[in-house]
């Protein structure tokens, strides 16, 4: 999925310094998510280290949301290095996640405890079919597909008529994020996979609802985990990415979407590049906070402007990208001598930052060798292309 | 014509060069505003723009024991030939401003009061733009017929940072544009554009020094014209072009990369559709 954003398979042969720091850098980082499942028995990606939270041995239990959205980037790593063993890890994951699957085809939210009940969540099922479509991509194999179909119908039914959005299976009770465009992102891979026309109106149906919230501003209301307090850049990137992967699964029918990706996703680039650094959250006139800086965010925005760079033929936001992403570089941990912290990317920087304060999330550190990857990859495109391309 | 001139810093290269050129042309430089280098509104503002670790080793560069030499050497050395070449023996801002009888004065910033009040005093016809920071419109205000600006890139199609440097990226030839400051950013009326040699030997600092020196002479030429009549300016088309900010580590590797292959636009070609 991430290779449909322009990024090419293979390491080029003539790397930049900055390209090689990056590999260093993401092979450390996949070795630290290794460890996060090694921490778990094989099953699932400990949601977080944090010897605050965890004093005894630091990690947190597994998260099936985040391990879903964990395989396609251990599968794309797998590929580029070439290392069958990272694969096989990330299709176990992809199974583990197949026995969270409840009989109506949802997926489970929160952390996992064994015998614990199903709660169904319409956000992270969506994230866990990111894993299975991409298991049934790297496999072929049919059983990761009828499960994702299963949970992508579940979604569908769930849609809340008059709304015209989920309502219920919720993070905040009865609030419909705007992030669940990140949840539609999914339905579109399934859609596109089966031919579903009832699961591609569904999603369709929802972007276009949560477009319709876009401001003039180019903030979307509600792209917060709450409705009433400034949105951290970590969802407000997860909105963003949705409308941009929509759009490209969408072609035609999905400029829109890729029109309001552009707004929301430039104001801010705009605001980074003037004051040399991403605020940790935004409010909905887009003043920020700098006290901190949410660096899973940071991470996500350097994807999101290496695909604007792509699809606007603007060398602005790579010059974006690679500046944010030089930044989460200066939060990764190298050299301690805690396999916990090693290779981990924090939640916030500084460490006792609002978001996830003083823990290592799973997800930054996914996000981050997701970035890196594509960064290293536009690098090796940009570098053979020459000067003229952007042009 | 009255002229005032600004500088970034003491040791400013082609402040110096424009002091001593716009006298031997036979202009009369009234007053010169000298910056200091290590303020920190604007050691604020360049790690903002640039990094901490960016503005370390640019200071070093400029002022530390190996000043002029290495890589950033070769951002001074077309400057210093100049220099040389036009015999030119001032070595700071307040050498070249006293050989020409100009008034030399150090302020804090060029929209504080005391630059103000110095300005008005001078009431010059034009201010020369020469470095120490962003100007604000009261300070903008005070010269009769405006601010000249010898800006580093094509405009309009390259506003702001590293536009040399952009240019070049995107596969346009680099130009020096002298235009008049308003309040947006490199957006003022454009008097003349002059491109700027690149050769594959060179680096991106050879380039940018190369740039300073096209910039010091085409100022030079346009105060010649502007005092003769013989030039205007022309507000810009501000529905092309982008303003874009400092150039990456990464990007500026690649740049290099594709300049030692050869891969620029041929010399004085400048595509800015």
């Amino acid at each position: 999925m991430i290779e449909d954003l322009g990024a090419r398979s293979t390491m080029g042969d003539h790397p930049i310094a900055f390209q090689q720091l990056l590999r260093a850098r993401v092979d450390t980082a996949v070795t630290w998510l290794l460890r996060s499942i090694d921490a778990c028995n094989g099953r699932g990606s400990a949601a977080f280290y944090s010897r605050l939270v965890h004093p005894t041995n630091g990690w947190h239990a597994p998260y099936p949301e985040t391990t879903g959205y964990i395989i396609p980037t251990l599968l794309r790593y797998a590929h580029v290095i070439g290392d069958s063993q990272v694969r096989a890890i990330a299709l176990d994951q992809a199974r583990w996640i197949m026995n969270l699957q409840a009989p109506d085809g949802s997926l489970p939210g929160g952390f996992h405890r064994p015998g614990g009940p199903h709660e169904p969540s319409v956000f992270n099922t969506g994230q866990m079919i990111l894993g299975l479509v991409a298991a049934y991509d790297e496999t072929s194999e049919r059983e990761f597909l009828e499960a994702a179909t299963r949970a992508a119908t579940w979604l569908a039914d769930e849609v809340d008529d008059r709304a015209g959005t989920w309502i219920s299976h919720s993070y905040v009770s009865g609030f419909s994020p705007a992030y669940y465009t990140r949840v539609c992102w999914p339905m579109l891979e399934v859609s596109e996979r089966t031919e579903s026309i009832r699961i591609r109106q569904a999603a369709t149906r929802i972007l276009d609802t949560i477009a319709s919230r876009q401001r003039p501003n180019g903030v979307v209301e509600g792209w917060g985990f709450r409705p009433d307090r400034p949105a951290f850049t970590h969802t407000i990137a997860y909105t963003i990415r949705g409308f941009i992967e929509s759009a490209r699964i969408l072609g035609n029918d999905g400029g829109h979407l890729f029109e309001a990706a552009l707004a929301a996703a430039e104001p801010i680039r705009r605001r980074f590049d003037m004051r040399g650094k991403l605020a940790g959250t935004f409010d909905d006139d887009l003043k920020g906070d700098y006290r901190y800086v949410c660096v899973t965010g940071n991470c996500q925005f350097a994807i999101i402007w290496l695909a604007l760079s792509r699809l606007t033929r603007d060398p602005r936001y790579v010059n974006s990208a690679l500046r944010v992403l030089d930044d989460a570089l200066g939060s990764q941990r190298v050299n301690t001598l805690d396999p916990g912290v090693r290779g981990a990317i924090p939640g916030s920087s500084p460490r006792w930052g609002r978001y996830l304060t003083m823990r290592y999330p799973n997800w930054a550190t996914k996000f981050f060798v997701d970035a890196a990857l594509l960064a290293d990859a536009h690098l090796d495109g940009i570098t053979e292309e020459g000067p003229c391309a952007w042009r | 014509m009255r002229l005032a001139l600004t500088a970034g810093h003491r040791k400013s290269l082609h402040t110096i060069a424009l002091i001593e050129g716009l006298a031997r042309r036979g202009h009369q430089v009234d007053l010169v505003l000298e910056m200091p280098i290590l303020d920190r509104n604007r050691l604020r503002a360049y790690v903002r723009q640039w990094g901490a670790k960016r503005v370390a080793a640019k200071v070093l560069a400029r002022f530390g024991p190996r000043a002029g030499k290495g890589s950033a050497g070769g951002e001074v050395a077309p400057l210093l030939e100049h220099l040389r070449e036009s015999s030119i023996a001032a070595r700071t801002v307040a050498e070249a401003a006293a050989h020409v009888g100009a008034r030399h004065v150090r302020v804090t910033a060029l929209d504080g009061d005391g630059a103000l009040t110095e300005l008005r005093r001078c009431s010059p016809d034009y201010l020369v733009y020469a470095g120490g920071g962003i100007l604000r419109p009261e300070t903008l205000a005070i010269p009769r017929n405006g601010t000249l600006n010898a800006h580093g890139g094509p405009l309009p199609a390259f506003r702001g940072m590293n536009a040399s440097e952009w240019a070049l990226f995107e596969g346009v030839a680099p130009h020096v544009t002298v235009h008049l400051i308003d309040a947006g950013v490199d957006t003022g009326p454009v008097f003349t554009t002059r491109p700027v040699d690149v050769y594959d030997t060179d680096t991106i600092a050879d380039i940018r020094g190369r740039a300073a020196v096209v910039g010091v002479e085409t100022l030079l030429d346009v105060v010649d014209l502007l005092e003769r009549s013989e030039i205007s300016a022309t507000p810009q088309d501000l529905t092309i072009g982008r303003q874009y900010h400092v150039m990456t580590e990464p990007l500026l590797d690649v740049l290099q990369r594709w300049i030692s292959e050869g891969r620029t636009p041929e010399d004085g070609h400048l595509d800015d559709t």
